[in-house]
């Protein structure tokens, strides 16, 4: 018997939505419509509100702070959602944001509590995996409050960035099953945007696609930018999609614009006496945000007033304002984030400070359209750029008019030979819990699926014995075991490399990955300083020796699975095994 | 939270309430329930939450004593949150969003007289914007009646004078007929959140304090 419920989670940077429908006696075809389920959560102390979304913020008690309570548990000391991301504003110290980005940060430990970063002496922190249950655990909570059926026990198509690796895929399902979701599967996020207009499209998407188009997909929400490119191809006389590229993980979103609007104001507002203060700060930006808004709508106002109020009780001659002019914004935000740009542009790369706090890789060169322009160059056939033809924006800073345009304009100046048109998109902040949703139904049989398979190619660092030099490590090759595009439940073993694998003692595993090569598993690099390879956070583990003595070498092939989840499954397998089946399996999410 | 009153402005308060326990049954059997149920005072981290002792002839308490804050509750009382009606409970909760995104009540309680037009629309822009925003998000507000104002309307047979207030010459049954002057609101209803257990409805604004 199938759960009575899909249900899709957008579990993002700076907003966590949840979509849901009922499929009545199992049958896809009798499911109810698609909606998206608010989300119970403190609005304010001793508040409780059901809201679309949920932040992805989660607040810490003071000691004393009694007002975070919930129906379901009256002894909370923490807060997840709209009063947490409110209340943190003005507690820095005392707020987690971002957990997702720390998810994927591969430099640090994300099963260490290290969250929030620069939290206050008595906070006892978490960890970026516990963070994300928390968020789900919370969704689960508030849904328990309107269903008898536990959250858990439903369908759950869980989305992440199409440019998380097989590790942060591990950690966020790993989140997931800590909050009892026992029937989880993934979903790349782009992709869950396509659903989304595949579904409020219905049968008419037809008419906006043919074979041969290539979707962009570009998502900025809050905290990231993630670049995806989907073919249309021909499916057996029917169209079917098949994702061709995806960018790599851009901390870089509209949190960063809004906050570089804030400041603007700030220096203009040289009159306010708590101007830097970050309560003034948080009112600022929540001004500039509205103002800018207006002004990047269609037919904007040459100013909008941005007023600021004082913290205290009085408001008359305690409010300080100023102008936010169309100039301003244009300049900030789209000469600043969207610069027109050629096709020869790429970011620019700062060169790094040699000591840095732990924090997040943010991207160093905030122009968003050089971005883009790097993701076209990796994924376009030899040397060419990828060419687009249609376009779907997804994320809460497109809602703007003027950024579609700008960014379709520039588009069309780098490709004018081919005619690029927007695919239009409703309700940007849902969409992504939407087409996860949707995706639930397409698993059971109803409408078309995205094929695709993995967003990168995997490769295992392998040593090759060498006469030892003092200083120089011994050389490391990279061998292909999962190429690109490996599909859902699929595997590939590579019976003819074999390789030594140490068991009884604790080993280094160095992981690499790439989001462009296409070439087979098996395939041997000499080196793996190469541009294009990502290491992945090493993993050190210690696999049993199990009736081998400790210290032995091994001769083992190895395997890679794409399990049903979604998630990479590394797999040794001894070439003379001990048992029937014996086999070491190597978690890409366990960290050295 | 209110300000203490000067000893200029207790003092014509302490006799009107002397003479309002004197004459008003109603209001000195009230008064004198609160000074036999006050509870005692509170602690919640470092703040004291003290419900002052107030008797008839001194509604208000004296001035906090310096270093250390006191909450002072208008009432005097401090006890059970279910004081309020549901009813009230509603409308104070929108008092206090409208305070919170609308810095509603800082504006009405204070005196505009004094104030330049500047600092009026200054202000304005801000309880404009965020009460907006408030009632925006909460309830859908729309004209009663969709004709343009200064149209001529029809007020039908048997109209709920609820939804048309008539001024002008009235004479003989309805339907009657006039030119509007206001259309009418009309809202959708109020979605308002659930106060937890512990929620005091007329706390309308936390005191904010910096550390």
């Amino acid at each position: 018997m199938s759960a009575p419920f899909v249900v899709g989670i957008d579990l993002g940077t700076t907003h966590t939505a949840i979509a849901q429908c009922l499929v009545e006696q199992g049958a896809v075809e009798n499911s109810s419509p698609l909606q998206l389920e608010p989300v119970s959560q403190l609005s304010g102390p001793s508040r409780l509100e059901s809201l679309p979304l949920l932040p992805s913020f989660l607040y810490f008690a003071a000691d004393g702070e009694q007002a975070l309570a919930l129906p379901w548990d009256d002894s909370r000391d923490f807060a997840v959602g709209s009063w947490a991301r409110d209340h943190g504003a003005s507690t820095p110290g005392r707020v987690i944001s971002s957990a997702k980005s720390w998810l994927s940060h591969s430099g640090v430990d994300r099963r260490a509590e290290l969250l929030p970063p620069h939290g206050a002496p008595d906070i006892e922190k978490i960890s970026p995996v516990e963070a994300s249950f928390r968020y789900l655990d919370h969704l689960a909570e508030s849904w328990s409050q309107d269903h008898e059926e536990a959250l858990g026990d439903q369908e759950v198509i869980l989305t992440v960035p199409a440019s998380f690796d097989a590790g942060a895929r591990d950690l966020t399902v790993e989140a997931a099953y800590a909050a009892g979701f026992e029937n989880v599967f993934l979903l790349e996020e782009p992709q869950a945007a396509l659903y989304a207009w595949l579904e409020a499209s219905g049968d008419a998407w037809r008419e906006h696609l043919k074979v041969g188009d290539v979707i962009l997909v570009i998502d900025i929400g809050g905290g990231t930018t993630d670049f995806s490119a989907i073919s249309v191809q021909d499916n057996d006389g029917d169209l079917g999609f098949s994702r061709i590229a995806v960018g790599d993980h851009i901390l870089l979103g509209g949190d960063n614009i809004d906050l570089a609007l804030a400041h603007t104001i700030k220096q203009k507002l040289t009159g306010f006496r708590h101007c830097v203060d970050n309560a003034a700060l948080q009112s600022l930006t929540h001004a500039c945000r509205a103002a800018k808004e207006r002004l990047l709508s269609e037919n904007r106002p040459e100013q909008v007033p941005v007023a600021l109020a004082q913290r205290g009780a009085k408001l008359l001659g305690g409010v300080v304002q100023t102008d936010l002019r169309a100039e301003e914004v244009d300049n900030l935000v789209l000469n600043g984030f969207f610069p027109e740009v050629t096709l020869d542009d790429r970011p620019r790369s700062r060169a790094r400070g040699a000591l840095t706090q732990i924090g997040l890789p943010y991207a160093s060169d905030p122009a968003i359209s050089k971005h883009l322009v790097q993701f076209l160059h990796q994924h376009g056939p030899d040397g060419q750029a990828l060419t687009p033809t249609r376009v779907l924006f997804n994320g809460g800073v497109l809602k703007s008019t003027a950024i579609r345009e700008r960014l379709l304009q520039m588009l069309g100046g780098w490709f004018p030979t081919t005619t690029i048109s927007e695919l239009p998109s409703t309700d940007l902040d849902g969409a992504v819990a939407r087409g996860a949703c949707y995706y639930g139904q397409v698993r059971r049989g109803r409408g078309i699926r995205i094929r695709g398979g993995t967003g990168r190619a995997y490769y295992v660092g392998v040593e090759s014995p060498a006469p030892a030099i003092p200083g120089i490590e011994p050389p490391v090759s990279a061998l292909c075991v999962a190429p690109l595009g490996m599909e859902e439940g699929s595997e590939v073993a590579l019976p003819d490399t074999e390789l030594g694998l140490i068991v009884g003692e604790a080993v280094q595993f160095r992981f690499f990955s790439s989001t462009t090569r296409t070439e087979p598993a098996g395939t041997l690099h000499e080196s793996v300083d190469s541009t294009d390879l990502v290491e992945l956070a090493p993993i050190e583990i210690t696999l049993t020796a199990d009736g081998r003595s400790e210290g032995d070498v091994v001769a083992i092939h190895l395997e890679a699975s794409i399990t049903a989840v979604g998630t990479l499954l590394l797999e040794a397998v001894p070439t003379t095994p001990l048992q029937p089946d014996e086999r070491w399996k190597i978690e890409l999410s366990v960290r050295g | 939270m209110q300000a203490a009153l000067t000893l200029g402005q207790r003092i014509p308060l302490a006799f009107r309430h002397f003479f309002r326990v004197l004459f008003d049954g109603q209001f000195a059997a009230s008064a004198g329930a609160e000074c036999r149920s006050l509870p005692p005072a509170i602690t919640v981290g470092d703040v004291t939450l003290t419900s002052t002792p107030e008797t008839a002839d001194s509604p208000h308490p004296p001035s906090s004593t310096l270093g250390e804050s006191t909450l002072m509750s208008p009432s005097g009382q401090n006890e059970p949150h279910d004081k309020s009606s549901e009813r009230e409970r509603g409308a104070l909760m929108l008092l206090s969003l409208l305070q919170q995104d609308g810095r509603l009540i800082d504006f009405l309680q204070q005196d505009v007289e004094g104030h330049s037009d500047g600092d009026l629309a200054a202000a304005a822009r801000v309880v404009h914007a965020g009460c907006r925003k408030t009632l925006n998000a909460r309830t859908q507000i729309a004209p009663l009646l969709s004709e343009p104002e200064g149209s001529p309307v029809t007020v039908p047979a048997g109209y709920g004078s609820q939804s048309y207030k008539l001024s002008g010459n009235i004479s003989g049954p309805a339907p009657y007929s006039g030119t509007l002057e206001h259309p009418g609101w009309r809202s959708s209803g109020l979605q308002l959140p659930i106060p937890a257990p512990d929620h005091d409805a007329e706390i309308l604004a936390p005191a904010e304090v910096l550390l």
